[in-house]
Parts: structure tokens; sequence; C-alpha cells
């Protein structure tokens, strides 16, 4: 039987990146911003009065308090840029959402606002 | 000056904290005076492995203490012969803080795309800020075959980085020791220990080599 061993099998892993897709989060502030309180003003029409009230049912209960729901309406451009950005880094929509919010609040600060 | 030794990583996980107790572990063994800088202060995963370590009697002790930040932390170094910083799961300027005085930079990874890639990015940006590729190296975590391992370590040569010699596998054994104050290193599996010590072995050797 022919002796392959010297032949290569293919990478299920693909090629690395080149070093033109470094990553960015060396710009971040060295501390993360800490998240405010959750609020359910995105999801909601109530007046402000009525907001910041956690609800007690069975779901929250359960929940860990790790994340959030967090749901709003955009338009279908924001969608389809979100999730290119997301495929071509091969990041989730909330991490795409967290960096620029990262990168929002930088520039805040850059700029002195 | 001290030796400076980061683990870093965009991702927690990984096996930042796990190779820092490790390393220092072994390092306070040799007779080094030693401290791990623990910079994810929101977790203080290696403060509290510390804590229950002191509180269990284990010897050698291996000091442990939380830093506010990189700069606070490199400050403390001419204190001791090595120290280890543990940095937060997140990169950021402060990591970049970190690489241009550390003597290494290692960034533990899974063998995963979802984990090689990303880790790529991260080393892509230090080389971009000007940091040599000799200080930054991979060390391959959570493994579940050679072959597996073979693949990780193809990719990150082709991408154009060191890879540590040895590796550590997925084994529940490394987390029960560290959930009792142990090191990877004083499991109850002699095996497990001498693979841990091997990988520790490697990145002594390449502070080594580089320095």
């Amino acid at each position: 039987m022919a002796d392959l061993s010297k032949l290569k099998r293919r990478s299920t892993l693909g090629e690395p990146p080149p070093a033109a897709e470094a990553s960015r989060n060396l710009d971040a502030p060295e501390h993360a911003p800490i998240p405010p309180a959750p609020s359910f003003a995105l999801m909601t029409s109530e007046p402000s009065s009525a907001r910041h009230v956690t609800p007690h049912d069975g779901r929250s209960a359960r929940r860990t308090g790790r994340t959030l729901q967090f749901a709003t309406r955009v338009s279908p451009d924001f969608d389809e840029r979100l999730r290119a950005i997301a495929k071509r880094d091969g990041l989730l929509l909330v991490e795409v959402l967290e960096r620029a919010l990262d990168a929002y609040e930088a520039e805040k600060i850059a700029g002195g606002a | 000056m001290a030796t400076i030794i980061a683990f870093v990583s965009q991702k927690g996980g990984v096996g930042k904290s796990t190779m820092s107790r490790a390393l220092a572990r072994e390092a306070a063994a040799g007779g080094l005076k030693t401290k791990i800088a623990d910079l994810d202060t929101q977790q203080g995963t290696c403060v509290d492995w510390h804590r229950t370590r002191l509180h269990a009697g284990y010897k050698p002790e291996v000091a442990a203490e939380a830093f506010q930040s990189a700069e606070k932390a490199l400050g403390a170094a001419a204190q001791y012969d090595l120290l280890i910083i543990d940095a937060p799961a997140r990169t950021s300027r402060g990591t970049l803080e970190i690489a241009r005085v550390a003597d290494l930079v290692v960034q533990p990874t899974g063998a995963s795309v979802d984990d090689l890639r990303p880790a790529v990015r991260e080393f892509h940006a230090l080389v971009k800020e000007g940091i040599p590729k000799t200080k930054l190296t991979f060390a391959l975590n959570h493994i579940g075959t050679p072959a597996e391992e073979a693949e990780a370590r193809a990719y990150i040569a082709e991408a154009g980085y060191a890879v540590l010699n040895g590796c550590l596998l997925e084994r529940p054994a490394y987390r029960k020791a560290q959930n009792t104050g142990h090191s990877i290193t004083e499991t109850n599996y002699a095996g497990l220990n001498a693979k841990a010590d091997a990988l520790i072995q490697a990145l002594i050797d390449k502070v080594q080599t580089n320095g």
C-alpha cells in the first residue's frame, strides 16, 4: 500500500487572518465602562416614571442576571451593516455593538466631551 | 528589575489564571520572590485562589495581589524576582503598556478556529504597535487529541507566531486541583502534573532564550 504519511492533511482550521486584520482592541480604554443599570427604556413606551421596575415573574426568578433581553427596531441598512461586520470579523452581533459603544465612549473622552 | 511574564487574552476561560498560578507555584518552589499581579479586579480569580491556598496551608506560599491598573502592577515589579501579570479577559491600552515592558507575553488559547482566529488578531495588533514577535507566544490549552494540537500548532506557525512546547489537556482534574488551592502541577495524577510542568518549563526556557 502506498505510504501517504508525508502528504499533509488539509487543515480544518483554514488560514489564519492576515496582519491587516489586526484587532483594534488596543485602542480601547484599560477599564471597561461600567454597564448602566438594566433599563427597560429600549423595550417600552411607558413613561420614565414607570421604568427601572424589575418585573417579578418566573423568568426573572430563574435568570442569572448576567445578561438581559435587548430588543429595538433598526433600519434594514443598519441590520445589514452590523451582520456583515460580525460575519467578516467572526464576532457575535452583541460583540460588535459592545465595541462600537466602547469606541464611542473613547472618542467622547478623547474629544473632551 | 524583575522578570515580567504576562498572560493576556481578549477572552475569558482560556487559561491565563491557570498558567499564572502554575508558573508562580513553580517559581516560588524554586526560591524566586514571585508575585501574581491580578489585574482582573472584577473577578480576582488569582486573589481568591491565593486565599484558598493560604487557608489550606499548602507550600510553597504563592503571593497574589489585585492591582487596579497595569501601571500600578508594573510599578511594583522592582520588589520581585518574577512578576506574573494575570491580565483581564479583554485587551486594551493596558495590554499594550504591559507588552512594552514584559519579557514575555503569553496568550493561552484553545484549538478551535473560534479561539485561534481572534487570538492571532490580538497578536497582530501588538506587532502593529511595535512589540517584537519574539516577545509573543501562544500556549495551547484545553487540548483533546494530538491531532488537534498539531493542527493548532500549524495554524499558529502559519500566522507567524511561536507556540510553547507542550500543552494542557482538557481534564477535570486540573479544575478540581485549582478549586482547592492547588496549581495544575499539583493534581492527584502524576501524568497530568508532568504535562503541566513541561509547559511551564517551556515557558521559562522561552524567557531564557529571549533574555
